[in-house]
């Protein structure tokens, strides 16, 4: 293996996160060229420098400031993002027509339509309650283990 | 559901030495002393990463307690199969992204008073034990040099630096912070090695016999 291509993979070499022959092929190379040796060393003592000088400890009580404040944290909500919503929004309206054309034809309903009508309700809702349009997990209702069945 | 299956009896019966998995689902549950445990856990490894980017001791204060606080309000978010420290990793990362955007946009006037010109709380602790003072001068010395390198390099350098060589994450763990490919971080992770070595040439370097 030639210099050039040793220094390139020096840096790869110290973490070992090379195949196991190229790792061998530059140890050989390394145990006969004092250059890339110097090289190899020297990346090895800057690792150690910043290990010894840059690691810090904090020099004050964070988790004590942090406990004191967790009980004014609200938890976040979950913002839905724009493509899960409109996907969410065409399959309840499927589901909807699906359960309303079912309804007329006096077919058993399966209990995602059930679900479905239940969260287009809230929906409407929300919107006539002037919600901030946010859906929540505990918003959606439970459809349960039992699948459907004609 | 969760926070009804725990009681204050499963306190008395946790782990002595719970994982981090445990101590996010008790967390999650409402548990406040389990965060505090991963807060007390991660606190220093945070503090380090965000010190690095920030490079100033009260910025990296602030920033590391609002990084534990964000952490707690998007438990929720918290998947199971992730790793409680590349999590919040990334949410420091982010935060820290954030600080300096804010900072460009409305920067402070530069103060003497500053406590980054008169920064000792990064001593190294060992600097007490020398007895000779001409050995410590040259210790604080050479520290001082290893961070101004640090801190010399570009804030993407330096995060994926941190993030591999001083809080040991691996290659593939740097990349899912930083949100890059695998090469990517790799190729960051070299780039500011070679940096470093140039920057610290003098230090580094044994005279060629």
């Amino acid at each position: 293996m030639m210099c050039r291509s040793v220094r390139r993979r020096l840096s790869d070499y110290l973490d070992a996160s090379l195949p196991a022959r190229t790792l061998l092929e530059i140890e050989v190379h390394l145990e006969h060229c004092a250059g890339c040796r110097r090289e190899e060393q020297a990346l090895r003592r800057v690792l150690a420098l910043t290990r010894r000088f840059a690691s810090r400890t904090v020099p004050v009580d964070v988790t004590g400031a942090v406990l004191s404040q967790l009980g004014t944290v609200p938890a976040e909500r979950v913002r839905w993002p724009m493509h899960a919503a409109i996907l969410s929004a065409t399959a309840i309206a499927a589901l909807s027509l699906w359960a309303v054309t079912s309804t007329l034809t006096d077919r058993p309903q399966p209990p995602v339509a059930v679900a479905a009508r239940t969260l287009h309700d809230q929906s409407r809702d929300a919107q006539a309650l002037g919600s901030d349009g946010l859906i929540l997990a505990a918003d959606i209702p439970d459809l349960g283990r039992e699948g459907w069945r004609r | 559901v969760i926070a009804s299956s725990f009681s204050a009896t499963d306190v008395a019966a946790a782990p002595r030495s719970p994982t981090d998995q445990y101590l996010v689902l008790r967390a999650k549950a409402g548990d406040t002393r389990a965060y505090g445990e991963l807060v007390d856990r991660y606190q220093d490894r945070v503090y380090t990463l965000v010190h690095g980017m920030v490079n100033n001791v009260d910025d990296a204060l602030d920033l590391t307690q609002n990084v534990f606080l964000k952490g707690y309000s998007r438990l929720g978010q918290f998947r199971e199969d992730a790793v409680f420290y590349t999590w919040i990793y990334r949410i420091a990362v982010n935060t820290c992204i954030d600080a300096a955007r804010r900072r460009r946009r409305n920067p402070e006037p530069y103060s003497l008073d500053d406590p980054q010109y008169a920064d000792n709380s990064c001593e190294p602790s060992s600097s007490s034990v020398y007895d000779d003072p001409y050995r410590s001068l040259i210790n604080d010395e050479l520290g001082a040099r290893v961070r101004a390198a640090l801190s010399g390099l570009s804030p993407i350098l330096r995060g994926a630096f941190i993030l591999h060589d001083l809080e040991g994450l691996s290659q593939q763990e740097v990349a899912e912070v930083l949100g890059c490919p695998l090469g990517t971080a790799k190729s960051r992770i070299q780039r500011a090695r070679l940096e470093l070595r140039e920057r610290l040439r003098g230090f580094v370097e044994e005279p060629s016999s």
